[in-house]
């Protein structure tokens, strides 16, 4: 009844590449080919050619065994005769080469791969080892009733057949630790990402702490000491007014970093599909008064990809800082123009803000530019928390930000978005 | 007692080049303080006076985070630079990152990384230093 447990081979519409199957296993398959002993390999001949004399009545009779199987039942009423003959030749070839040349590779690796298919579709091994159990069971009975008083023959023939059968699902056992060990290394390599994702991230943090909270704390300490070792009062008075705005400073950078470690911890934070152009024309109303004054020209075409998935509140402050940036390092010699354009990817959507403003020297700022309190720019305004801001929403939503420009022409932002951002 | 021509700030935190200008002022010791916001106007004074040795700094307490050119630039421009005169350079930074440290550490031009803040007594030591150096010569007032 060996038959049985490969009758129902390659599903229809799944197709294996063996070769990229067998990539980096054929050791594996290998070691699965048997070594048999004549009496074994006379048994399993015994088998086979009774089994084979017998197929067509013993086939029909298993199919109607199975066709109940919760698991197995709907995968043999979803193949055609043609297609189960098709296979049971092709399965019955690979067999003989395998049984009477001890050519066993293909068979072997024919198994493998059908293994392979079928954990894809979601079979256990378990019902693999089932389905085998009761072939065996049936093939047993039936081998009982055509033969009532050859009791060695029929001993001999189970004993092959219990073998032939061993031999085809220790080989798809086999695909069953292939596909476990791709899920592993994908898994792991998934996981891999993310750590070097946090780790970058982590760096950054300490990076910013270090540089950013302790420059106004050593600040103070060196105006407190002045003023614990200097006896002029007029001086110890000037030094001290010097004392608020640090703290007011080192308050407003401690806010902005418990703000940026909020969202990396946003587990709350939902997406939704936003329309661009409804929260871009929201965005603009806070810029009237600059787009007036500055005489600046607003373009944008989101019609190829009209909607992103994204958080409402990180899509306001994306717009309001690349918008707000775009109209702060305009060019002096020309009047503002800002396009946006949406493009379709893949798996998301690339939002693009080109200014024709001052532009940014990459070269230099490159590593620095979405880093926070990095300003480039010799401009008032300029905070160098936006930025910073954007990419780690940007980021923990899974999506990009970058930049191009050409100082003196403008710059261009790009923002990806990922289409499934839940985590 | 002058006993430092130049020294210059390159720090672009305002309160710091207040309190450490009042400092060195204190000291009495060096007879010109000269501040730059960021490296590119350090670079730009070098740049511009490379053979005009009384304008040059002797001594340079170089931050490392500031905007348009940060402390590193500054100092990937400055070995490029052809000047004859030896400046002492010192970092004087806030961040205590070991990347940092580390790397201040594999730049020649770099004597010492000062971690901010900065006491009284170590302006006073590396104007000493630089002194003695210069082989104690006294600058008449």
């Amino acid at each position: 009844m060996e038959r049985n447990t490969s009758n129902f081979g390659a599903h229809a519409g799944n197709t294996v590449d063996a070769s990229q199957l067998m990539n980096g296993f054929g050791l594996e398959i290998q070691s699965l080919v048997p070594e048999l002993t004549e009496k074994e390999q006379r048994n399993i001949i015994t088998y086979y050619e009774l089994n084979k004399a017998h197929a067509p009545e013993y086939q029909e009779e298993a199919l109607k065994e199975f066709q109940d199987h919760p698991v197995w039942g709907p995968i043999i009423s979803g193949m055609s005769m043609e297609m189960m003959e098709a296979q049971n030749k092709y399965n019955e070839l690979l067999q003989e080469a395998a049984i009477y040349k001890k050519d066993w590779l293909p068979y072997l690796k024919h198994l493998v791969e059908q293994g392979a298919v079928y954990a894809r579709m979601g079979v256990n091994f378990k019902d693999w080892v089932e389905v085998v159990l009761l072939a065996r069971k049936y093939f047993v009975r039936m081998l009982e009733k055509d033969h009532p008083t050859d009791a060695e023959m029929v001993l001999n023939c189970t004993q092959g057949m219990n073998h032939l059968t061993d031999i085809a699902l220790y080989a798809i056992g086999e695909s069953y630790v292939i596909e476990e060990k791709k899920k592993v290394e994908q898994k792991r390599q998934e996981y891999t990402h993310l750590l070097e994702v946090k780790n970058t991230q982590l760096v950054d943090f300490c990076n910013i702490v270090s540089h950013n909270l302790r420059a106004p704390l050593a600040n103070i300490m060196m105006l407190i000491d002045f003023i614990d070792h200097n006896d002029d009062e007029e001086e110890k008075k000037e030094v001290f007014t010097k004392i608020r705005p640090v703290v007011n400073h080192l308050s407003e950078v401690f806010n902005e970093l418990v703000e940026s470690v909020q969202v990396r911890q946003d587990t709350d934070v939902r997406s939704s599909k936003l329309e661009l152009e409804k929260f871009l024309k929201k965005t603009l109303q806070g810029f009237e008064a600059q787009i007036q004054s500055y005489k600046a020209d607003i373009k944008y075409d989101f019609t190829e990809a009209p909607e992103v998935i994204f958080p409402p509140k990180y899509l306001d402050s994306l717009f309001t800082n690349l918008i707000s940036n775009a109209l702060k390092y305009k060019s002096p010699d020309r009047k503002p123009v800002i396009t946006l354009k949406s493009e379709k990817t893949a798996d998301g959507v690339i939002l693009s803000v080109a200014d024709n403003g001052l532009g940014i020297d990459l070269n230099m700022h490159k590593h620095n530019l979405f880093k926070i309190r990095k300003v480039f720019h010799k401009h008032p305004d300029a905070k160098g928390f936006g930025l910073f801001m954007v990419k780690t929403q940007v980021e923990a939503m899974r999506g990009n930000i970058w930049v191009e420009s050409t100082p003196g022409t403008g710059s261009t932002f790009f923002v990806e978005f990922k289409n499934e951002t839940d985590v | 007692m002058k006993e430092v021509n130049n020294l210059a700030l390159v720090d672009d935190d305002s309160v710091f080049v207040f309190i450490t200008s009042k400092i060195i002022k204190q000291s009495n010791m060096v007879r010109n303080l000269q501040v730059f916001e960021n490296g590119m106007d350090a670079l730009t004074f070098l740049k511009e006076n490379p053979d005009k040795h009384d304008l040059l700094p002797d001594i340079i307490l170089l931050d490392l985070s500031m905007p348009i050119m940060d402390g590193w630039q500054f100092l990937d421009e400055y070995a490029k630079l052809n000047i004859r005169k030896t400046i002492t350079i010192y970092i004087c930074s806030s961040s205590i990152s070991p990347g940092d440290l580390n790397k201040a550490k594999s730049i020649n031009a770099v004597s010492e990384y000062i971690i901010k803040p900065i006491s009284k007594e170590k302006i006073v030591e590396i104007i000493h230093r630089c002194h003695t150096r210069n082989g104690g010569r006294h600058l008449s007032n």
